[in-house]
Formats: C-alpha cells, sequence, structure tokens
C-alpha cells in the first residue's frame, strides 16, 4: 500500500476499507476464542467503534493490529473461565446420494468428540489452532495479530493438534 | 527434520514434496489429517458483514476536529459558562412571589414575555430558573393573564388548576369562589369536580361545589379600569371584594336574608362612596362609615 500522508481512518471510505478488509477477521478470532455466547458480531463492532473515536491517532497500516487489541481487550472482562464449547456446522456433500448410514453415524460420534476435545483446548491453544485450520492464516499472520512470536504460534498449533488426537482417541 | 518440524511445516502449509512423502510415513499423520481437516467444520456462523456495518455507522460520532487554540477557548467558554450557571443557580433559585396589598394592583412580566395584572390583596409565585420547561403560576386572589404563546402555562389555585397554551384569560379566587373568564383562546378548566374547557367569551364560576358557566361580552376584565364587575356573585363575595379595593373592614348588622344571594354589578375603585352605594342600594342597606370600618344595615 503506497503511503499517503492525507490517509486517515477518520476518512469514511478509508474506514470502510478497513471494515471490508479485517472485519471478518476480527469476527472469527472473537469467535474462536470466546465461542458465540458473548455475540462476537457485537463485539466486532465495538472494536470498530473503537477504532472510529481514535482514527486520528492509529494510522491505516495499524489499524489491524489496533483492532485486535481492542477485540481481545474487549472480552477479557466478561469471558473469564467460561468454557467454550464451538458447534460444528453440517458439511454438505455433493454425493448425498452415496452415504451409508453407517459411515453417515460414525461421522456424526467423530464430531461429537471432537466438539469436546476442542473445548477442552486452551483458548490461546484452540484460537490459534482455527485461525490456521479454519481460516487458512499462516503462522507469520497469526504471529502478528496475536501479538506473539511465530514459535508461540507453532507451539500452540502443534500442541492442539496433539491433544486432539489424543482426546479423541480415549473419548 | 524432526517430526514436530515436519507437522508444524505442514501445517503452515510450507512443505515440499520430499518432506511431504516423509510425513506420510508418520502412523498417527492419518489421525492427524482427519483432524486438519474437520476443523473447517468449525468455521464461525455468518454474519451478514453489510448489516453490521450499517450498525457500525448508526453508532459513529463525527471525530471532532479541533485545533489546540479552539481547546483553549472552550476551556474559557466553560469558566463563563459555570461562572454564570453559579451566578443563576443563586438568582434564580428560589421562587419569585409577588404579593399586593389592599387597594393596590401590580403589573407582572414573566421570562417568557408573558403579561399578568395582580389584582388587589392577591399574592402569586412563581419559579424563575425552570420557567422554560415547566410554566407553572400559584395564585392566590384575582390577576389577569395575557399568556405568550409556547409550553403549556398553567395556574393552580386552592380550587383547580387553569391551562392553556397561550391566551388571555382572568381568574379570581377567593376563599371557596373560584371565577375563569376566558378572553382569548380557550382555556382548560380542571376542579376537583369537573374538568372542561373554556372558549373566548365565556366565563366559569365555582361557589362551593356548585359550578356556573356563563357568556361575557367585554374584552378585558373591568377590574382593569378601575372597575369591579360581578354576574351572579354572592354578595359575600362582593363584600370582600370591597375590602379588599379599599382596605377596609366591612361589618354586616341585622341582616334578615343571606350572604349568599347572588349580586350584579359593579363598584368603582377610586370613590367608596360610589361604591358602597352601587352595592347597598339593590340590597336595600345602608351604610355607616367610620375611618376603615365600615357597617352595613338594612333600612328601617
Amino acid at each position: 500500500m503506497a503511503k499517503n500522508l492525507n490517509d486517515n481512518v477518520c476518512k469514511e471510505s478509508i474506514f470502510a476499507k478497513i471494515y471490508d478488509t479485517y472485519s471478518d477477521h476480527i469476527y472469527n478470532f472473537l469467535y474462536f476464542k470466546f465461542g458465540e455466547r458473548l455475540n462476537p458480531e457485537d463485539k466486532m463492532q465495538e472494536a470498530f467503534i473503537k477504532l472510529w473515536k481514535n482514527c486520528k491517532k492509529v494510522p491505516p497500516e495499524k489499524a489491524k493490529s489496533f483492532l485486535f487489541t481492542v477485540a481481545n481487550n474487549l472480552m477479557l472482562n466478561e469471558a473469564k473461565h467460561e468454557k467454550v464449547v464451538l458447534k460444528y456446522q453440517k458439511q454438505k456433500r455433493a454425493n448425498v446420494d452415496n452415504q451409508d448410514p453407517q459411515f453417515l453415524l460414525e461421522e456424526e460420534q467423530y464430531l461429537k468428540k471432537y466438539e469436546k476435545a476442542l473445548a477442552s483446548l486452551t483458548e490461546a491453544q484452540r484460537t490459534a489452532f482455527l485461525m490456521n485450520r479454519v481460516e487458512g492464516k499462516k503462522h507469520k499472520e497469526i504471529a502478528e495479530e496475536l501479538g506473539i512470536s511465530r514459535k508461540a504460534v507453532e507451539k500452540r498449533i502443534y500442541s492442539a493438534l496433539k491433544k486432539l488426537r489424543k482426546d479423541i482417541k480415549e473419548l | 527434520m524432526n517430526k514436530e518440524k515436519l507437522i508444524q511445516k505442514w501445517l503452515d502449509n510450507e512443505l515440499n514434496e520430499a518432506e511431504f512423502n516423509q510425513l506420510q510415513q508418520l502412523e498417527e499423520f492419518q489421525d492427524y489429517k482427519k483432524i486438519a481437516e474437520t476443523a473447517k467444520q468449525f468455521k464461525a456462523p455468518n454474519f451478514d458483514k453489510k448489516e453490521s456495518f450499517a450498525a457500525i455507522k448508526s453508532k459513529l460520532v463525527q471525530p471532532k476536529t479541533k485545533t489546540s487554540w479552539t481547546k483553549h477557548i472552550a476551556r474559557i467558554a466553560a469558566i463563563f459558562v459555570i461562572g454564570f450557571a453559579t451566578y443563576f443557580a443563586i438568582t434564580y433559585n428560589s421562587a419569585t412571589e409577588i404579593q399586593t396589598m389592599a387597594g393596590v394592583t401590580e403589573e407582572i412580566t414573566l421570562p417568557d414575555e408573558s403579561h399578568i395584572e395582580l389584582n388587589a390583596a392577591s399574592t402569586l409565585s412563581y419559579n424563575k430558573s425552570n420557567w422554560e420547561d415547566k410554566r407553572l403560576i400559584n395564585l392566590k386572589g384575582e390577576a389577569y393573564f395575557e399568556v405568550a404563546k409556547g409550553k403549556t402555562f398553567t395556574v393552580e389555585t386552592s380550587l383547580g388548576n387553569i391551562s392553556v397554551l397561550g391566551t388571555k384569560f382572568n381568574i379570581r379566587q377567593r376563599g371557596d369562589f373560584l371565577e375563569v373568564t376566558c378572553y382569548e383562546g380557550l382555556v382548560k378548566v380542571v376542579t376537583p369536580f369537573e374538568e372542561l374547557k373554556l372558549p373566548v367569551g365565556e366565563s366559569f364560576q365555582l361557589i362551593g361545589k356548585t359550578s356556573l358557566k356563563q357568556s361575557i361580552s367585554s374584552a378585558k376584565p373591568s377590574w382593569l379600569e378601575g372597575v369591579s364587575s360581578f354576574r351572579s356573585v354572592p354578595l359575600q363575595q362582593v363584600i370582600e371584594e370591597l375590602e379588599h379595593q379599599y382596605n377596609i373592614t366591612i361589618t354586616l348588622k341585622k341582616l334578615t336574608f343571606d350572604t349568599d344571594e347572588l349580586f350584579t354589578g359593579s363598584f368603582v375603585h377610586n370613590d367608596l362612596k360610589t361604591a358602597l352605594k352601587s352595592i347597598t342600594v339593590p340590597f336595600n342597606l345602608t351604610y355607616e362609615q367610620n375611618n376603615t370600618t365600615v357597617i352595613l344595615s338594612e333600612r328601617e
């Protein structure tokens, strides 16, 4: 992005562009971290409103990390010690006719186990893992967004994977 | 390359072909592959991006583009505002009360340019500080109002409330007698017994529990011109009004009729003898005056 001194988050067009680019990221992050109970959409909106209020202090290139920091802090007070259960979504398959009931049942059981295992991950593990797996983000990107080192991200994701495997097997 | 490094690289989508072949040799890889794939089913529920943006926009306040010198002016202005606020709080917070002595009337102009004529021996009070929000007057006695247009204007008396939006009217409240006359616009009268709207040229009377509506022809109450007029008003009220206007005490002696008898007529404010005659002749009475005391008695 070419630097333009006139570019300012207070400009509505810039603000709209930032929203367009990052609203999904913030929303997903909030969902992975805190689940649905605390309404990630509302909190995402709050983060953008806060960005607008601070639009003079935050240059456009810093908007993303500002949003992540705010989104993270917004929920901190409310989400302490609550177990977060994320619900799986049924996948639509192209060849619906060919699924035998036995397979479907096993699939369903697997997903239920997965759901439980996911809920018992730490918040940090779950968030990094799903940002990588669901959003397809690179480790480096996640590290920037969470404000931690790439090493830490790798560790979190790998430990999440190992723990999921172990828990699903045991359940 | 160790196992951990290999898996991490795989998760970051950085493996080359040789490394990928190596990874597939791992016994746990099939599990990992399934876990990594299944994770996609835990994506966040969809939200309406456009609707959400509209919600944000509705809550945005335009950021202030103040420069530092305007901030200074704002600060100085704030000091003045606080100063004035304190001044007004001290000056205006208490209720304003205006009282007229017997025989004296007074003109009052309210903060909103409404105009009041307060008749003799009457008391009026109101609160200046919140006048704009609440135009409320408390009245004991008689007054004529010319109310500026605006919010509801209410006059409280011990016998009922009279409210208007902007009009001309007269209220006389003495003892258990209430009379409201409307000279312009529409007046709402609320007494403990009834509620009614009084149009132009009508007069409402309440004596005890009995009310009466009459039409009038004058454009202003006559007392403003120095004459007290009555239409079907109990004698007692008329006598009291005479006392108020001349600052005298009237005693009644040996009356064979009730002072509830109604009187229609008027008396002037600038000549006691004429005034006394105006009242005594219709009732076949005589009077005796001794300084500020007047004794009325029936003719022999």
